[in-house]
């Protein structure tokens, strides 16, 4: 059951969350690498590989994106639309992961096929479970397609 | 009313039942044949003195009271009282002397005064120097010193004139020793010796006992007591009989004159009699006393003018001597009239009852009518001014019928145009067939009222908001529909600013209970990590634990902070005041003094000279704002610079703070004064801080934009405050 290791896209604009999340893909040695950026705009940037990250081997076509919703510039329902909306990248699986339980949020977000929704606990003995759950999930049951 | 009614018909009707019977009575049955016979003595010849006798036996007015009546003239030497007395008349017509014969005991009833005064006076030659009874003194006086002459002598007394005094010659009644001088006076009846000195062609004057306060009454009609007792019935008939024998009398002098000449063998002429019918009427005074009007008092008066003389003793009684009708109470004023006034006096009280029962009814019906149609003349008016929309229109062709005032504004028709219009033709939301079909419910009864919201056309083809509350007005002749239409263009205005500001509302407690949450999360978890770490001991672990708690816990202080200084904004109460905008502008530098000299910026400030009038604390919070944004998105600048100012000062200020920092790329420009919003998550902040100025500055009614080329060109915010600026410095907010 090992599975080869990917890329991981955190769009998080609290320092904090994106800690707690390394963290735990760390301790549970499931995440290779991950790629963390701090609002929408940046998000863009680094799929489409301009700007700051322009680069390709900095930024690499990542398996899995954690999405937050509220994210400076550019938010993330709109970085989740662009995502789904252009056919080189609406296959990569984005997981919604915010403080929000909001029915408006939820709904808004698979409208635009969100592929998951998960609201942060405010518990970390919740929070590491989730965050375990999600890397074997999609990094290891999920069958990821082919996004090259 | 109807109970009143029956009252009143009960009360007419026993009335006549019990007052017409005996009054009728009282006049049934007059029968020639069955004529009582009685006699009157008179006190002299037949002439007009006796008028009142003739005219009751010719008008036939003695025949109407049952009596067959015989006139007795006068005999020498025989008295009219004594003659009554005697019996041989019931009844008599004499003077003064009717009096001293009662006074003297004798039984005499007086019935009525027919003279009102007495004929008694003493007569003069006009060409003679006597003009009042003292003028009498020394000269020859014919006089009588009977009864009859009494106050004569009364008058002779009270004017000091002792008969002493004068020369009295004995009474002959011979008016020619008064034409050839041997007498100066004469006592005479002034009914007719004057008649005869005129006719001798001598001019008379008469010196009268009544200008000299002696008034007695004159040719009284008596009777006796035994008549009285007796026959009281005759006496009354024979009275009221004589007494408008009288009155006729009085208003046919020449009729009765030409009876006196026919038919009672008179020795005097028709001019002698024409005489003395005026001086009797002068007398009788028929047109301001009532024949035969009788004072007690007055016969009192001339009892003591008796007692005065010494005729009499002081102590006499007159009782019985006045004739009281003997006839019941109702009969005694009124006479035969008495019921007739009584029952015309029930029925008009009855009538009066019965229309002031009506007539009240009748005021208050039409007092309740004239409230009534005032308050619907009133309701009418308040309806045709209402700016409320009232149609009135017709049950099978729609079309209108009336348009209040409000409606004809709104619409911009006049009601001409409207007479031709039905309501589908202002609906454009329905046709005629459609509309017809809606208001048929009301049609069938089915419903009382339509209530709906739809669209109206104006003429001028714009449309408004409305809600319908439309009914049927049933009257059997003509029934029609009506509508009050409420224009809710304001209403719907307002539910969308509801509708607005509960979403804005929304979002703020969405994005509070993100970026709330958001700090909380991190604390809770990291909390966990820590006592872990601890466990293990892990230095660097714990200190970033530590690290992101304090981070979390500053960003949840600031934007507590910042709420309540959001929410304060425009809530708290104001204190409008003048505020000069160089203080205003040092006060800002002063509470940012830290950070500009940590930061080491350089500060210009231009065009200072301006009065501010607002709330200084909220004016202050704009400045203090921006700056701090400033000196925040610096960036990398070497040479930071902050420059404060003001264009177009004296038209329209706009006010200016501008900054050589990282600057706003062009599609941030609008977002950066959305509320929680927050471009660079790398420096601290809620998010709130320009949403807050963007707050306050609309508060003033101006509006805020930045202006920036992109990263690293720094920025310049631009904003008005027209009700802080264009409000005079006394003014008041």
């Amino acid at each position: 059951m090992e599975g080869k290791p990917i890329t991981i896209l955190l769009v998080e604009d609290e320092d904090a969350h994106a800690a707690i999340v390394k963290r735990n893909f760390n301790d549970f040695k499931l995440a290779n690498k991950i790629n963390h950026v701090k609002d929408g705009q940046a998000a863009l940037d680094y799929l489409y590989q301009r700007n700051a990250y322009s680069e390709p081997l900095l930024s690499p076509r990542p398996e899995l994106i954690l999405l937050d919703l509220r994210l400076p510039k550019v938010d993330g329902l709109e970085v989740l639309k662009i995502i789904k909306t252009d056919t080189t990248l609406m296959r990569i699986p984005v997981v919604i992961m915010t403080t929000s339980s909001a029915e408006k949020d939820i709904t808004q977000a698979y409208d635009n096929y969100a592929n998951s929704y998960l609201v942060k606990p405010l518990d970390l003995q919740q929070f590491m479970p989730m965050l375990e759950s999600i890397g074997f999930y999609w990094l290891i049951w999920n069958k990821s397609p082919n996004i090259d | 009313m109807q109970k009143y009614k029956k009252l009143y018909c009960l009360a007419f009707y026993s009335l006549i039942v019990m007052l017409l019977p005996p009054s009728l009575q009282a006049r049934s049955n007059i029968d020639s044949t069955r004529l009582e016979p009685i006699s009157v003595q008179l006190r002299y010849l037949h002439q007009f003195q006796f008028a009142g006798f003739y005219a009751a036996i010719n008008q036939g007015y003695y025949e109407e009271a049952g009596l067959d009546v015989t006139l007795i003239e006068a005999k020498l030497g025989k008295k009219t009282v004594d003659e009554v007395l005697s019996g041989k008349a019931q009844y008599g017509q004499t003077q003064t002397d009717l009096l001293h014969a009662r006074l003297q005991g004798k039984p005499v009833v007086a019935l009525a005064p027919i003279f009102q005064h007495s004929p008694t006076a003493i007569l003069v030659r006009a060409d003679s120097k006597i003009y009042s009874p003292h003028d009498l003194i020394g000269k020859k006086v014919m006089l009588q010193m009977g009864d009859n002459s009494i106050n004569t002598l009364a008058m002779l007394h009270n004017e000091g004139v002792n008969l002493s005094d004068i020369e009295v010659v004995e009474q002959s009644y011979i008016i020619d020793e008064l034409v050839d001088k041997s007498v100066d006076a004469m006592g005479v009846y002034i009914i007719n010796r004057p008649f005869l000195l005129e006719q001798a062609g001598i001019k008379g004057r008469i010196i009268n006992p009544i200008n000299y306060g002696i008034d007695f009454y004159g040719d009284t009609l008596f009777t006796t007591e035994d008549e009285v007792n007796n026959h009281p019935e005759r006496v009354d008939h024979f009275l009221q009989a004589t007494l408008r024998g009288w009155q006729y009398a009085m208003n046919n002098t020449n009729e009765i004159i030409d009876v006196i000449i026919k038919q009672y063998n008179t020795q005097e002429s028709r001019e002698h009699l024409a005489f003395e019918a005026q001086a009797i009427k002068k007398l009788m005074l028929p047109s301001l006393v009532e024949i035969g009007h009788m004072n007690p008092g007055r016969w009192q008066r001339m009892a003591d003018v008796f007692v005065k003389q010494g005729k009499v003793p002081e102590n006499y009684s007159l009782d019985g001597f006045v004739y009281t009708p003997n006839k019941p109470w109702y009969k005694q004023y009124w006479g035969p009239y008495f019921f007739l006034s009584l029952l015309l006096l029930l029925v008009a009280t009855i009538f009066f009852l019965y229309y002031w029962q009506l007539s009240k009814r009748l005021q208050r019906v039409i007092s309740e009518r004239n409230t009534a149609e005032k308050n619907s003349l009133r309701l009418g008016h308040v309806l045709e001014q209402s700016s409320n929309e009232i149609y009135i229109f017709d049950v099978n062709s729609f079309h209108f019928i009336q348009v209040n005032q409000g409606g004809r504004q709104n619409l911009g028709y006049s009601m001409d145009e409207l007479y031709e219009l039905t309501p589908a033709d202002i609906k454009p939301e329905y046709t005629l067939q459609d509309f017809s079909e809606f208001i048929s419910p009301l049609k069938e009864g089915e419903q009382q009222q339509l209530i709906f919201e739809t669209i109206h056309q104006r003429k001028d083809g714009s449309h408004y908001p409305v809600e319908v509350r439309l009914q049927m007005y049933v009257v059997p002749d003509k029934p029609v529909y009506y509508a009050i239409i409420n224009d809710i263009t304001d209403r719907k205005r307002i539910d969308k600013e509801l509708v607005e500001k509960n979403a804005e509302l929304e979002q703020f407690i969405y994005m509070i209970s993100h970026d709330l949450k958001s700090p909380l999360v991190t604390v809770k978890t990291f909390l966990s990590y820590l006592v872990q770490d601890i466990e293990k001991a892990d230095s660097s672990r714990i200190a970033e634990d530590i690290g992101f708690m304090s981070t979390a816990t500053n960003k949840m202080n600031i934007l507590l902070d910042d709420l309540l200084e959001f929410s304060r904004v425009g809530r708290q109460s104001k204190n409008i005041h003048p505020i000069s905008f160089k203080q205003l502008i040092s006060d800002a530098l002063k509470l940012t003094a830290g950070n500009i000299s940590k930061n080491k910026i350089t500060i210009q400030v231009k065009d200072l000279d301006l009065s501010l009038l607002g709330d200084h604390s909220e004016l202050l919070q704009i400045w203090q704002n921006l700056i701090e944004n400033s000196i925040k998105y610096m960036g990398e600048q070497t040479n930071p610079i902050i420059e404060i100012g003001i264009h177009n000062i004296t038209a329209n200020p706009t006010f200016y703070v501008r900054d050589n920092g990282i600057g706003i790329e062009s599609q941030y420009h609008e977002k950066v004064f959305e509320i929680f919003e927050q471009l660079n998550p790398e420096i601290d902040g809620s998010g709130l801080g320009l949403a807050l100025i963007k707050r306050i500055v609309e508060l003033y009614q101006g509006s805020i934009h930045v202006e920036s080329k992109g990263h690293g060109q720094g920025s310049c915010f631009l904003f008005t405050l027209p009700a802080a600026n264009n409000l005079p410095l006394n003014g008041e907010s």
